[in-house]
């Protein structure tokens, strides 16, 4: 642990990467708790206490205890005093066309980055390797037809792909993430299968058949946790691509539907006032940057360090 | 014990478009062989001769084209499941490379634990009764059972590996190469070893190997082959000191050649 620490602290690009990405994972689990207009917790005069979650509006004239968020805008809240104004100390990243807090809405838009990234790419993974062990470790007939499958799957760009699918099933938060998941398995069955070829003739494979051990076990138990490392690179980098596909999809307004906060979203309506509050753009935008980025990064530092096959 | 009646095992090096074979490897060719109860039979040939396919063969590891391989009068290629999973039991094998043939992920416990869990031994005590016991066996320290493979050095990951393959108390091993893969003074140990062990177990032993003075100090019966077919078999001294094929003759010249 020290040792990755002090891996870590020698590389400033990755240093960055690391803490931002902690800081965004922390962000989007703790975000209500960080930008809300109620407050986290408060006590009426009538001497009751209401939380963030109880449905009571709050009333600040009714009340005698609270404890309010760092940030005090909801993501959709609409202001209609406050349209597009520019970034200052009470909006730091300016307001949006209908008055809402830009800061406010990347914070909540970080959540549905990273939750579309970390459930998309846990179900490609999840079909990639389960299909890619049983192509690489029968052989013959079974791999024959995976392959060919995963072939077709390649065949398509993912991403109209993807686009054709929403069109049928409908846009919303749930069927991105398993459009993207579905969609993306293929590369990480090819990469798992070849590995699973290579690993299959050690004679520790070997060694388990002669002991009667089952395809199952063998599989799941002496196999893919010798694949774990290849599986590791290649999640960081599918997370940015998963991340990426999101905000596309949104901003084409097939993806997050209005108004949940996503940063494709925002993008969206931003490129409306392009000239006259180019705010709304720049942060939305600095941040899909900066996410994928940061992923990208310790996906190299990773590969490089494991030194599995290049993607 | 084991009986090897007339097997054929061919290889395709090279397929046309179609997938016909254009060329292809007789790895074994006709082979007739016999394996008694407690008895030691080497296997010599040199590398390519078949004598790996034929052990995997005897093993149900890979699928032989013709022939019948009896294990105590049943041939094994007509196991049912539980018959099967009891010859995976009672047969075992050490293999050439102890580098490779324990899983880098796991440590020694798990792995020798793991073997007991396949074969139902359910018991938390009586399973390390069971590891104690090999452990003990083979020469190795309690201490070692919590390392990973990696913390060992060849001859001791030689050791773990016959240690997994005692577990489950055989009746017969086979042994592919067991000791080239070390050098030299370890392989005395390792050979000894097994000679214990066999004295302990009472257990048969098909031991493959190309180095004849390995060969010549564990064996009873040896059993020479070329490009898959065996071409002499008899009792040790026999083929030391009279050897009646061209190739056993070759064979035994180049030991006194290096020597």
């Amino acid at each position: 642990m020290r040792n990755i620490i002090k891996f870590i602290l020698k590389r400033p690009l990755l240093l960055f990467s690391v803490s931002y990405l902690v800081f965004l994972t922390f962000i989007s689990i703790f975000v209500p708790f960080i930008a809300n207009e109620k407050p986290i917790i408060w006590k009426t005069k009538d001497g009751k206490i209401y939380t963030l979650f109880s449905k009571k509006e709050y009333d600040p004239k009714n009340t005698t205890f609270k404890i309010i968020p760092i940030i005090k805008y909801s993501p959709n809240t609409y202001n209609l005093n406050e349209i597009l104004k520019p970034p200052s100390k009470k909006h730091l990243f300016g307001t949006d066309d209908r008055g809402r807090d830009v800061f406010t809405r990347i914070l909540y838009g970080a959540r549905v980055s990273m939750f579309v990234g970390f459930v998309a790419v846990f179900i490609s993974i999840i079909i990639g390797t389960t299909l890619g062990a049983i192509s690489g470790y029968y052989g013959g007939k079974v791999d024959f037809i995976i392959l060919r499958l995963i072939e077709i799957m390649m065949t398509f760009p993912t991403i109209f792909l993807i686009l054709s699918i929403i069109a049928f099933v409908g846009p919303s938060i749930l069927n991105i993430m398993l459009v993207i998941g579905f969609t993306g398995w293929s590369s990480i069955a090819r990469l798992i299968r070849g590995e699973v070829l290579k690993i299959k003739t050690y004679e520790f494979i070997t060694a388990a058949k002669a002991l009667g051990f089952s395809d199952k076990r063998i599989i799941f138990f002496h196999i893919l946790p010798n694949t774990l490392t290849i599986i590791l690179v290649y999640s960081t980098f599918a997370i940015a691509g998963a991340i990426l596909a999101e905000s596309t999809l949104s901003f084409l307004g097939l993806g997050v539907q209005p108004p949940t906060p996503s940063w494709g979203a925002m993008l969206n309506t931003g490129k409306n006032y392009i000239i006259e509050a180019p705010w709304l753009i720049i942060f939305p935008g600095l941040f899909i940057f900066l996410t994928v980025t940061s992923y990208n990064i310790i996906g190299d530092t990773l590969q490089e360090v494991l030194n599995p096959k290049k993607l | 014990m084991i009986e090897i009646k007339n097997i054929y095992k061919e290889f395709i090096i090279e397929k046309n478009f179609w997938g016909k074979p254009l060329r292809k490897l007789q790895a074994l060719n006709n082979i007739n062989l016999n394996i008694y109860d407690n008895e030691i039979l080497a296997l010599v040939g040199e590398s390519g001769s078949g004598k790996s396919t034929l052990a995997r063969a005897v093993l149900r590891l890979i699928d032989i084209d013709r022939g019948k391989i009896f294990y105590n009068g049943k041939n094994i290629f007509e196991f049912n499941k539980i018959e099967l999973l009891n010859f995976r039991k009672e047969v075992q094998i050490i293999f050439q490379d102890p580098y490779s043939s324990l899983n880098p992920k796991y440590k020694i416990r798990r792995i020798l634990e793991e073997v007991l869990w396949v074969h139902g031994l359910k018991c938390k005590k009586e399973i390390e009764y069971e590891i104690d016991r090999v452990i003990a066996n083979v020469g190795l320290n309690k201490n070692d059972l919590n390392k990973y493979p990696h913390e060992f050095s060849g001859g001791q990951k030689q050791r773990i590996v016959i240690a997994r393959s005692l577990l489950l108390k055989p009746k017969f091993l086979v042994a592919d190469e067991p000791v080239s893969a070390l050098d030299v003074s370890v392989q005395a140990q390792i050979l000894n070893l097994l000679l214990d062990l066999k004295d302990y177990y009472k257990f048969s032993m098909l031991f493959i190997s190309h180095d004849l003075s390995v060969v010549y100090y564990i064996a009873d019966r040896v059993a020479v082959m070329n490009k898959g077919s065996i071409v002499e078999i008899g009792e040790k001294q026999e083929v030391y000191e009279s050897p009646k094929h061209d190739y056993t003759k070759k064979l035994l010249k180049s030991i006194f050649e290096i020597s």
